[in-house]
């Protein structure tokens, strides 16, 4: 049994990679919802608060079946039935900042979802899959240890979102100092990796692993839209 | 520079060189991929409401070079199609699009259960389009993707398109454009649909670089690539159908290619390795159907669609199929067309690939032989081809790709792994050491096939019973490797010790005894033993044409050996008469290119050769060169051969440029690649120094020759034949540098050996005598000349009276008289002599041409020394008309 002080700093821990992982389509959603900038970046911060300090990360819920449905109704029932702009104000300038929003450059980030005439949850769902796509594709760029495998994703990370051109993997090749074949590899062993790391990120926000392929296709017509 | 995405719009993460990335569409990629396995429909972009004639646009199927897919709804009937819409730029012409719908009726003319039947077609809104059934289960590329079906599915899968190209071929209608993507799936039956119709609207277009293209080069046929659309025919669409089972089969098309051009390059220029290597599971009978349709040559594959379907479907019935597997020399021509210096890894896998065929074959043979063996072959076998899988794998091309790795390393590879790894299966090992030992002879590598072939000699003595056949094989073949390296009192030992151990319990007429019996005649002729050597050939050869008819390959080996030892013993009509037999058989059992054909080929040239019949001769060994050069590559002994071959015709013909060009190249790749004493490095010695005397290079010429002599008078004896060349062209080049002591010690010595251990009247004795006799003339002691001259010339016009060189001689006679103050004698005898050689100028041999001058000179001289001016004047303008 974990004494008090571990399990806080775990929840703490938990929560703060929260954050960290879903911020955008949640600040999104509010920004959206009509909230000015700095409002919105303030009850993004209170609503991690409010998680934190209710039981949430570890009560068992049946709605936690799907995280990213979860996670929305709960900002939805905080926003609703608990607060007003001005007490967000209040609790939030209590609190620890959870969101470096300095760094996290929110507004450049909610820009693109800005311009699509989506409404707030749309927005949401936007965002959502953009944030987990674009944390599995950290993650593989992470994996990329050393200057070489580095120098390598750089070049080759365009060939994950689209086919290559006639001439592509020869001038990558050139680049890379590789053969042809090489190219070939690597990036079919970036995209299997990277398929791999998405469905990471997707069996994470889902409990029941047959879940994980709704989740996805969900997931994808969502990005087409 | 543009920061959004081409494909959707978005923005790109990442900039500047770097590639830059689309989140959105790496998302969908990703995720299109984890999805689809449920999803009815290929993904595609909404086509926005769009309507193209009476068809509104649903949905985009998908895409590709000729044009897009929609599902589309017609209105009226209210009916759901496929609608095919091409490019505006497709039907550039009037007359292309006139040609595409003259085309699209005649498909559309098409019923078939298995065909996807077109609509309707026409022009709207700028496009040419025509609809068809729209099929919801996907098409093959997408279920080879996601679940490969077992061989016989993939076989009951494709039954039913074989019969719908038989019906489409019939109703004159090519498919030309067959890939696992044009199968459509409706439910568990397939559907074949995208006749080749757009190829139509530009039939001049680019087909390989079209292909490319669309990715879709491994549908392929060579010929296409060869002579491009024009060349497309049923055998092309027979081609493309094998690729779908290979793929069916394997799970991969047969080439793979590290870029566009070496694939094509593969598909051209190798053959498919065999399936079942691949995928262990497909039937043997299955696997001669996929490779039927894969033959590079049209003429080679089924003979039409329907016969191809008949197959499958005896296949699927269980009863025995009518394809045939290839016979073994044209496995053994696709073998040797791969062992060049260095192969690409596709190509070694394939090597390997039939390297474990060969095994397996063998395998099976020894299972019919000893009953009792079956099971066993049957475990040995899985267990061999796993090891050789093994070994594949290190140069499979999608493992690591390593594009220069070579046969070689292979083999060596594989020859380390077996140590140890079968220390309970002798039998298994031994099998493998016998292959290798096969392989490693085909590429020259001799030391390391004979190395192996004792290990298994060794395995199988110690794990058999005596006198089995296993074990007799591998003493035959261990007795031709020794005799391919000049070991040949070894060789002889294990080839009698093999013959009778197969005559004990094969019979007298079986092949392994016939086998043996013709590498005893190689090694008896390698020694010089021509007698014996010519009774085991005649031997052999009735053997053969009892036990197996005159086109069975061991007879014509054996009537090639036979042809071989009439030429060494000089009987050259004999010789020229069975080689163009042999030839002819070849040419007609197995092609042109074959190895045989070319041995056969390259024998009939060394004939004309010796009997003087030059440009035959140099046309023969120019093709030979070219042919060899171009199937076993430039470094092969054979190849190496034919060049010195040619080399030797053109010094015959006086081409002593042209010939010293051929020989030194031959000569350079035989020192590198042979050891220094071995036959063939000695006689393109031999005839370099001589290439270099008549270019006027004495020194390089003396170094060579003296040289060359020194080593076969060690390792061949005074009076084998290749020493006496060496004497005849050293002795040459003493006399033309005026060392005649030298010449006449060194030919006197070959005279006496020669006569001793030929005879007094041999050819090689007489051609010693009277070279001796005329450098006794020439150091001024006619005396001593004079009956020399007079046997060699006696002896030679016994056998051949008006021949050039019993005319020559006789002129050489004629001076040692005219010295001696014999004039009326040398005047009877020298001016017949001159008449006749002028005559048959034309047909003597380059090298020798000289003989006319020098016998009008001994004309001149006679008429000098007997105070006849007038006379020696006459010939003295003679002689000058005769140089002009």
């Amino acid at each position: 049994m974990l004494d008090a002080r571990q399990a806080s700093v775990r929840r703490r821990e938990a929560l703060e990679r929260l954050c960290a992982n879903y911020w955008l389509p949640l600040y999104a959603y509010l920004r959206r919802r009509g909230h000015a900038p700095a409002d919105a970046e303030d009850l993004t911060q209170a609503f991690f608060g409010h998680l934190l300090a209710t039981d949430f990360l570890e009560r068992s819920d049946p709605e936690k079946g799907r995280f990213r449905g979860f996670l929305v109704g709960a900002l939805k029932r905080f926003l609703g039935t608990h607060f007003t702009r001005e007490n967000a104000a209040k609790r939030g300038g209590g609190a620890v900042d959870l969101v470096d929003w300095a760094a996290a450059d929110a507004e450049a980030k909610f820009m693109p979802f800005a311009e699509a005439p989506l409404d707030a949850s749309e927005v949401y769902e936007r965002s959502w899959a953009y944030a987990l796509i674009g944390r599995a594709l950290r993650q593989l760029e992470a994996e990329q240890a050393g200057p070489e495998k580095a120098r390598r994703f750089a070049l080759l990370k365009a060939f994950l979102s689209a086919a290559p051109d006639r001439g592509d993997y020869d001038r990558a090749a050139r680049a890379l100092g590789a053969t042809r074949a090489n190219i070939s590899l690597w990036v079919h062993r970036l995209s299997t990796r990277y398929a791999e790391l998405v469905k990471l990120e997707v069996a994470a926000t889902v409990r029941d692993p047959a879940d994980v392929k709704d989740e996805m296709a969900h997931l994808l017509r969502v990005l087409r839209r | 520079m543009s920061d959004s995405c081409p494909t959707c719009g978005g923005r790109l993460e990442g900039t500047g060189s770097e590639g830059a990335l689309c989140l959105r569409c790496a998302g969908v990629r990703v995720l299109e991929q984890e999805v689809s396995g449920g999803a009815g429909l290929p993904a595609g972009r909404s086509p926005e409401g769009r309507r193209i004639g009476h068809y509104e646009l649903l949905e985009e199927l998908g895409r590709g070079g000729m044009g897009r897919v929609f599902l589309a709804r017609q209105d009226g009937l209210e009916r759901i199609v496929a609608l095919k819409v091409l490019p505006d730029s497709a039907a550039a012409s009037p007359e292309a699009e006139l040609r595409f719908q003259r085309e699209a009726r005649t498909v559309a003319r098409l019923r078939h259960p298995h065909i996807v039947a077109i609509y309707d077609l026409g022009r709207a809104d700028g496009c040419l389009y025509f609809s068809m059934e729209y099929i919801p289960g996907g098409d093959l590329a997408r279920r080879l993707r996601e679940q490969p079906p077992g061989p016989r599915a993939a076989a009951a899968l494709l039954h039913p398109i074989a019969e719908a190209l038989a019906y489409a071929h019939r109703e004159g209608v090519l498919h030309r454009d067959l890939k696992p993507s044009n199968i459509l799936l409706d439910g568990d039956q397939p559907r074949l649909a995208d006749f080749g119709l757009a190829a139509e609207l530009d039939p001049g277009a680019d087909l390989t670089r079209t292909a490319v293209l669309l990715g879709t080069p491994h549908y392929l046929a060579p010929e296409a690539l060869r002579d491009g659309s024009r060349s497309l025919s049923v055998a092309s669409d027979l081609y493309a159908f094998g690729v779908v089972l290979f793929e069916l089969l394997t799970g991969r098309t047969p080439y793979i290619g590290a870029s566009p051009s070496e694939l094509l390059a593969l598909i051209a220029h190798s053959d498919p390795p065999a399936p079942r290597l691949l995928a262990p599971a497909v039937p043997r009978d299955l696997e001669t159907i996929c490779l039927k349709c894969l033959e590079r040559e049209p003429a080679q594959r089924y003979a039409g669609a329907g016969a191809l379907a008949e197959d499958l479907r005896r296949f699927l019935a269980g009863e025995s199929i009518l394809a045939r597997r290839p016979r073994p020399w044209q496995v053994a021509a696709r073998f040797a067309r791969r062992h060049r210096a260095g192969v690409t890894a596709g190509a070694v896998v394939a090597a390997i690939l039939i390297l474990a065929t060969a095994v397996s074959t063998a395998l099976a043979v020894r299972a019919t032989r000893a009953e009792r063996r079956a099971a066993t072959a049957a475990k040995a076998s899985a267990e061999m081809s796993q090891f050789l899988r093994n070994v594949l794998e290190q140069a499979a091309p999608d493992q690591q790709p390593d594009r220069d790795l070579k046969l070689r390393t292979v083999l060596d590879n594989a020859a380390r792994r077996i140590n140890g790894q079968f220390a309970d299966q002798p039998l298994v090992e031994a099998d493998l050491r016998d292959t290798l030992a096969e392989t490693y002879g085909s590429l020259g590598l001799f030391p390391e096939a004979e190395t192996h072939l004792r290990r298994a000699l060794a395995l199988r003595q110690r794990a058999l019973p005596p006198d089995d056949p296993a074990t007799i094989a591998v003493m035959s073949s261990l007795a031709s490797m020794l005799a391919e390296q000049d070991k040949f009192t070894e060789a002889e030992t294990v080839d009698r010790a093999a013959i009778a151990a197969a005559e004990r319990t094969l019979g007298p007429g079986d092949q392994v005894v016939l086998n043996s019996m013709n590498d005893l005649v190689f090694v008896y002729k390698g020694e010089g033993r021509l007698r014996e050597a010519e009774a085991v050939a005649v031997q052999a050869r009735d053997r053969a044409l009892r036990a197996l008819g005159p086109d069975d390959f061991q007879t014509r080996a054996a009537m090639n050996d036979l042809a071989s030892i009439y030429f060494s013993e000089e009987r050259y009509p004999e010789s020229e008469k069975l080689n163009a037999a042999v030839l002819a058989a070849d040419t007609r059992i197995d092609g042109p290119d074959s190895p045989t054909t070319l041995t056969s080929l390259s024998n009939l040239a060394s004939v004309y050769w010796a009997e003087d019949k030059l440009q035959e001769s140099e046309a023969v060994n120019l093709r030979l060169v070219d042919t060899r050069r171009r199937v076993l590559g430039p470094v092969h002994p054979d190849t190496l051969r034919s060049m010195h071959n040619l080399a030797t015709t053109y010094f015959e013909e006086g081409k002593f440029a042209e010939a010293e060009r051929w020989e030194k190249q031959d000569f350079a790749e035989r020192r590198r690649t042979l050891p220094p004493d071995h036959r063939d490095v000695l006689s393109a010695e031999l005839a370099l120094a001589a290439d270099e005397l008549e270019l006027g290079r004495a020194a390089e010429a003396t170094a060579l020759g003296t040289q060359a002599l020194a080593t076969l008078r060690r390792i061949a004896g005074p009076s084998h034949f290749m020493t006496r060349n060496a004497i005849t062209v050293v002795a040459r080049i003493f006399v033309r540098t005026g060392r005649l002591p030298e010449a006449e010690t060194l030919e006197r010595d070959s005279w006496r050996e020669c006569a001793r251990d030929l005879g007094p009247t041999a050819r090689q004795t007489l051609v010693a005598e009277s070279v001796l006799g005329d450098v006794l003339f020439r150091e001024g002691r006619p005396a001593e000349a004079e009956p020399l001259l007079r046997h060699a010339w006696t002896a030679r016009a016994a056998s051949s009276p008006g021949g050039w060189q019993t005319l020559a001689v006789q002129s050489q006679l004629g001076g040692a008289l005219a010295a001696l103050g014999r004039a009326r004698e040398a005047e009877a005898l020298e001016l017949p002599a001159y008449a006749g050689l002028a005559q048959q100028a034309a047909a003597i041999p380059g090298r020798s041409r000289g003989v006319v001058r020098e016998a009008g000179e001994r004309l001149i001289a006679l008429y000098t020394a007997t105070h006849r001016p007038a006379d020696a004047d006459a010939w003295r303008r003679r002689l000058t008309a005769l140089a002009l």
